[in-house]
Order: structure tokens, then C-alpha cells, then sequence
């Protein structure tokens, strides 16, 4: 390295002191050239020949001057022996008396050779001496740098090489490292390793620590039976454990498609579903709502309950969803609910689901009518025939009205010997012959076996009849104003209807 | 008695005349021998065919260069002697270069013989009458020395 700037430093400096002399010969050339000028004016000014050979011997006697020629307007005046064409150097001739007069001029043609070959040899000699200086300093340096600094930092890289950070292998250092440079560097590399070992082994401990934790959430994660995914905001699935796996993919739904919209191809309101999670996303609120699929594999109904959670992580929104198979308590609860609203003995609806039912046009403010049904000496057959026979009349009649009610209109039993029956915008005509239809079919004779025979057991029917929203603004009061109307019959004629009336 | 009138009147011109010379004589010598010049002319034969020379044309004849006039006719070129304060005052107004640069340009010129040398005279009168006498010869006095025997070419702006 050092040698090969020394060399480009001596090839600089050759250049340089060679362009200089070179510099120098011209200008030589040039002030001799002005030295001869006022003579070889004259000359040309008489272009007196003998005066202008004079000029031209005297300036080839230059060494550096290889040829000249002295020139007036139109003649050659004289020229040296090697002179052909013009020069290199022509300088101006102008008449003595007249300055401004031009008159001739000088051709010069510098000896490039020689001015050359001077110059080669003095800047030669300059390397040369430069290198003779310079050499033996640079072989000196060399040597010193080479035993004080490559030769140590070179057994300080190879030991190095050979060391495995963290590892309790160190540098070897000499008695006394505080005294030079490298032993200093040597010292500190052994520092860094000191630290370098701790920070390893800490960063070891570490790493064995975070492995445990990921070994017990994934085993509680991948092992837990309740059936989890996390979903990334745009509705890739990230992660999703065994248990959900078995669930989705035992309902028929693709696990690598996007959530939800892989739910909602299966979902009976998948409309719901989306605004769910939408929302859920929207308002990063824990979400929980229950929603019912079809299995497509077996055309079962099957309920989910998702809960939805908004974790935010990194910077972006994941959300994790928990997904519990309730298609089991679900069916249950229907079938409570069922039981409690329907009436065990005629499967027709209780008081309460009535009452659910009503409420509910009520609030969808349908307008209907209400026709309450009693059963005209009802107790009498009870008390003769026993309980079997007022069950069985019961169920006559119950089946009777549901013959002639469709299915959007209300049947139920709502008390003892009570019927009720509610129908949807019904005109006053239409009501009339409904009413006396309803008579028509209670009033069919039951057949029925008791220990004295076949016998057949009749009732007549007294009926209230009462309008929503015209009669009550309530159910409560509706009920009341067809009872008032069904009690006025029982008094009166019975076997009959009549329209409230206030 | 006209006749009388002029004649007195030729006769006191003449005087006049006389007069004036002495009293030109006495100033140019009283002028040279203070350093003071009267202006200089050239000067040709009267029958010279050359009406005027250049100051140009002055310097190829007085340095050597030509011996010709404009027409193409030889000249025979004269001057004073080297160190004649004409001479000095001449070359020195005519060149606008100090007499010893003239006299190292002679010096140099000399061993040549390419140039031709004007003829030295020692005075004034002595260039008036070569000038007088020979066809082609031309020289310079001062001004106030002009006879009708010769003709000025040349004057030098005062």
C-alpha cells in the first residue's frame, strides 16, 4: 500500500517537474527569441539578408533551438540549415520607427528533443533523489508498522476467529497491555466478550422462558375445548384450535375461507351476523349474540353463541372469537318455551302464549278482534260424566275451532271452559258469519262411552266479541271489553255473540 | 513721381529686407546656441517633380531603407555630421526615438552595407547650396533659411 503511493507519488512528481522544465525550455526559447527581436527588426526593416543570417546563427547556436528562419513581409530573409515550414514559436517583427507597422516575423522551431530529454533527465533525477530519501523511510515504516501493528492485530484477529461470543474463551494478553495500543484493544475485546457472555446468557434464560410460555398457551390454546379462533381485521383466520376446527368443520364450513362470510353461507340471518361483527369491530366492544345454521351435511338446525373480542396488538386490530355449540339447551329451551305456552290437554296456546302473542300484534299495532269464547253448561258434564268426559269435550272443541281457524290466526284455551280467538283485519260482516260458525261447530254432539253406554255430549257457547284498537288501547282492557260482551250473552240469551258496545 | 514713390518704397523694402536678415541671423544663432529651435523643413531641388514627402517616406530615406523619392527617382540623401545639434533635433523628431538609439541602430547597420548612408555636411549653408545645385538631392534646414533656390517638402508641425 504505502510502496504503491510512493510510486504514484514519484510517477505525480515526475510529471509535474517534467511539465515544468518543459514550461521552462519554451520560455527560454520565448526570451531568447525577444532578445533578438530589435536586431532581426532592423533586419527586416532593411531586409538586409547578411543582419538576418546574423540573427538566425545566433539563435540556432541555442542548443534548445533546433531551427529559425527570419521572415520580412513577402521575403525569406534567412534560415537555418534545418529549418522547413514555419516554427513553433513566431514572434512578431515590427518596424523601429513605426510600432505599429508589422513587418515580419521569427520562426523558432525548439529543439523538442533535447528540451525533452532535459527534462526527462531532471525530473529523473529528481524521483531519483526523492526515492533515496524516501525508500529506506517507507522500508523503515514498513518494517515498524508491520512488527508493532499487522503482525499483533493480525494473532488479535486470528484468536478471534477462533472465539465463540458468549463463550467463556477470552483474548490472551501480554504482561502488560496498559502500555501500547493494541494491548488496550486486546483489553476492551475481552470487556465486550465479558458482556457479550452475560447478555447470552441472560438472552438463553430468556428464550428457555418464553418456549415454557409458549408450550402452556398453546397446549391451552390448541387442547382447550372450547372452540377459539383469532381473526385478523380484514377476516383471515390467524389461528384457530382444535376444538373450533372440529365444530366448523362438522357444520359443513370451510375453515380457510374468511371469516364470517364462511359462517354466513351457512347462517339462517346472515344479515345479522355481519352487522354483528361489523358493529363489534366498529364499536371494539366485547360482542355476544346467538345465531342458527344449517348443517348442510345433515340439514340439522345447529345454534352458535360467537363472542366477539377487539385485541389491539403491534399497532393493528385482531379480534379473537369464541364459538360454543348451544344447538342442545337451545332445543331445550324451545321446547320449554313451547310447554309453557301451549296447554297440555288441547295443544292449543295457554293464557301466556296468548297473551305473548297478543302483545306482540299489539306492538306491531295490527288491528284485530278479539271473540272470547265460554262454554255454556260445561260444569254440568263434569259433574256427571266425570273429568274424562269434560277432557274429552274439551279437546272436541278444541279441535273444532283449530279446524276452522287458519294458521295466522290466534286458537287458545284461556281458562277453564275459556276459549279465545283472535283474528287479523276482519271486517264487521266477516266476523258475524265467523261467530256463527264457531256456534255451528261447538254445537256438534261428541260422541262419547261411559260405563251406562254411548252417549253424545253437546255445549253451547256464549260469545264477546271485541275490537283493537277501537274498544281498549291495552290487551288488558280489550279482554275485559269481550268479557263484558260475552257476560251480557251468558245473561241473556246464551248460545250466542255480541259485539262490544260501550 | 509714382515711379519715384516705388522706387523709394523698393528701396526702404529692401533695406527692410536687409534688416530682417541680420536680425534673423542674430536670433538663429542666439536660438541654437540656447537650445531653442526654429522649426525644420525639408527641402528638394526647385525642378524636383515631388511635391511633398511623408513623414514615412522621410524616415526609409534618412535610415537607410530607400534612396528613392516617391516618384521613383534616385535621391541623393544629405545630412550634418554626427553630434550636429540639427541633426540630433532632426532624427529625434522625425524618428520620436533618443539620438543614441538612432546611433546604435547605425552602429548595427554599418558593418552590413545594405544600407545606404546620407552624404555628412558640416552647415547649414553647405546643404543649402549641394541641395541648390544637384537635381535629385534632398535635405533639411531651418525654416527661417529657405531660399528660392530650393523647395520644402516637408514641415514639421510646430
Amino acid at each position: 500500500m504505502t510502496l504503491l503511493f510512493s510510486v504514484i507519488y514519484a510517477k505525480l512528481y515526475y510529471r509535474h517537474v517534467f511539465d515544468e522544465e518543459l514550461a521552462r525550455a519554451s520560455d527560454t526559447v520565448m526570451q531568447i527569441g525577444k532578445t533578438v527581436s530589435s536586431t532581426a527588426s532592423i533586419a527586416a526593416y532593411l531586409e538586409d539578408k547578411d543582419l538576418a543570417t546574423e540573427v538566425v546563427n545566433g539563435l540556432v547556436s541555442n542548443d534548445v533551438i533546433l531551427s529559425a528562419a527570419l521572415v520580412s513581409k513577402d521575403t525569406l530573409l534567412a534560415k537555418s540549415i534545418l529549418h522547413s515550414g514555419p516554427g513553433s514559436i513566431q514572434i512578431e517583427l515590427v518596424n523601429p520607427f513605426f510600432l505599429s507597422e508589422h513587418i515580419g516575423l521569427i520562426h523558432i522551431a525548439p529543439n523538442t528533443q533535447i528540451i525533452e530529454q532535459n527534462a526527462q533527465n531532471i525530473a529523473l533525477g529528481g524521483v531519483r533523489t526523492m526515492l533515496v530519501v524516501i525508500l529506506p523511510i517507507i522500508i523503515l515504516l514498513m518494517a515498524l508498522v508491520y512488527w508493532q501493528v499487522t503482525r499483533p492485530l493480525n494473532h488479535v484477529g486470528k484468536q478471534l476467529a477462533k472465539i465463540l461470543p458468549g463463550s467463556a474463551q477470552r483474548l490472551r494478553v501480554d504482561k502488560h497491555p496498559q502500555h501500547n495500543e493494541i494491548g488496550r484493544i486486546e483489553l476492551g475485546i475481552n470487556t465486550l466478550l465479558d458482556k457479550a457472555e452475560v447478555l447470552f446468557e441472560q438472552e438463553r434464560s430468556l428464550r428457555a422462558e418464553v418456549v415454557e410460555l409458549e408450550k402452556r398457551f398453546r397446549l391451552m390454546f390448541e387442547q382447550s375445548s372450547s372452540p377459539t379462533l383469532l381473526v385478523k381485521d380484514e377476516g383471515d383466520i390467524l389461528l384457530i384450535n382444535d376444538a373450533a376446527k372440529d365444530l366448523l368443520v362438522g357444520m359443513g364450513i370451510d375453515i380457510d375461507e374468511r371469516f364470517p362470510e364462511n359462517l354466513g353461507l351457512y347462517c339462517k340471518t346472515p344479515d345479522i351476523l355481519y352487522t354483528f361483527t361489523e358493529n363489534s369491530i366498529k364499536q371494539k366492544q366485547v360482542m355476544q349474540s346467538e345465531f342458527e345454521f344449517i348443517n348442510p351435511l345433515t340439514q340439522t338446525t345447529v345454534w352458535l353463541s360467537i363472542i366477539v373480542l377487539n385485541t389491539l396488538s403491534d399497532g393493528k386490530w385482531y379480534f379473537q372469537v369464541f364459538l360454543a355449540d348451544i344447538t342442545l339447551r337451545k332445543t331445550m329451551l324451545n321446547q320449554l318455551n313451547k310447554r309453557a305456552q301451549r296447554d297440555s290437554l288441547t295443544g292449543l296456546y295457554n293464557r301466556y302464549g296468548a297473551e305473548l302473542m297478543l302483545l306482540d300484534w299489539i306492538d306491531n299495532q295490527c288491528t284485530f278482534s278479539l271473540l272470547l269464547i265460554d262454554l255454556d253448561k260445561f260444569k254440568p258434564i263434569n259433574d256427571v260424566y266425570g273429568h274424562n268426559a269434560g277432557d274429552a269435550l274439551l279437546k272436541h272443541v278444541a279441535s273444532q275451532l283449530s279446524n276452522i281457524m287458519g294458521t295466522t290466526d290466534l286458537v287458545c284455551r284461556w281458562g277453564g271452559d275459556e276459549f279465545l280467538i283472535a283474528r287479523m283485519d276482519i271486517t264487521q260482516q266477516e266476523l258475524t258469519r265467523l261467530a256463527q260458525t264457531l256456534l255451528e261447530a261447538i254445537n256438534q254432539p261428541m260422541p262419547f262411552e261411559h260405563r251406562e253406554g254411548l252417549t253424545e255430549l253437546v255445549v253451547g257457547a256464549s260469545i264477546g266479541i271485541a275490537h283493537f284498537p277501537q274498544h281498549a288501547e291495552n290487551l288488558k282492557g280489550l279482554v275485559e271489553c269481550a268479557d263484558v260482551a260475552m257476560y251480557s250473552i251468558k245473561k241473556t240469551s246464551r248460545n250466542n255473540f255480541t259485539f262490544y258496545s260501550n | 513721381m509714382r515711379r519715384q514713390v516705388l522706387s523709394s518704397i523698393q528701396r526702404n523694402l529692401a533695406r527692410l529686407r536687409v534688416f530682417f536678415r541680420l536680425i534673423l541671423s542674430v536670433m538663429l544663432f542666439t536660438s541654437f546656441t540656447a537650445g531653442a529651435t526654429d522649426p525644420l523643413v525639408v527641402i528638394v531641388h526647385k525642378d524636383n517633380p515631388n511635391q511633398q514627402i511623408s513623414q514615412h517616406q522621410l524616415v526609409d530615406l534618412y535610415m537607410g531603407k530607400y534612396t528613392a523619392f516617391p516618384d521613383g527617382t534616385l535621391a541623393k540623401v544629405l545630412d550634418y555630421e554626427q553630434g550636429h545639434p540639427l541633426r540630433t533635433f532632426f532624427l529625434t523628431s522625425l524618428t520620436g526615438r533618443p539620438i543614441n538609439q538612432i546611433n546604435a541602430y547605425w552602429s548595427q547597420v554599418k558593418f552590413s552595407g545594405k544600407a545606404s548612408f546620407p552624404q555628412a555636411h558640416q552647415s547649414i549653408d553647405a546643404i543649402l547650396e549641394e541641395v541648390a545645385s544637384t537635381p535629385d538631392a534632398i535635405g533639411y534646414v531651418p525654416a527661417t533659411t529657405v531660399t528660392e533656390d530650393v523647395k520644402v517638402v516637408y514641415r514639421f508641425v510646430q
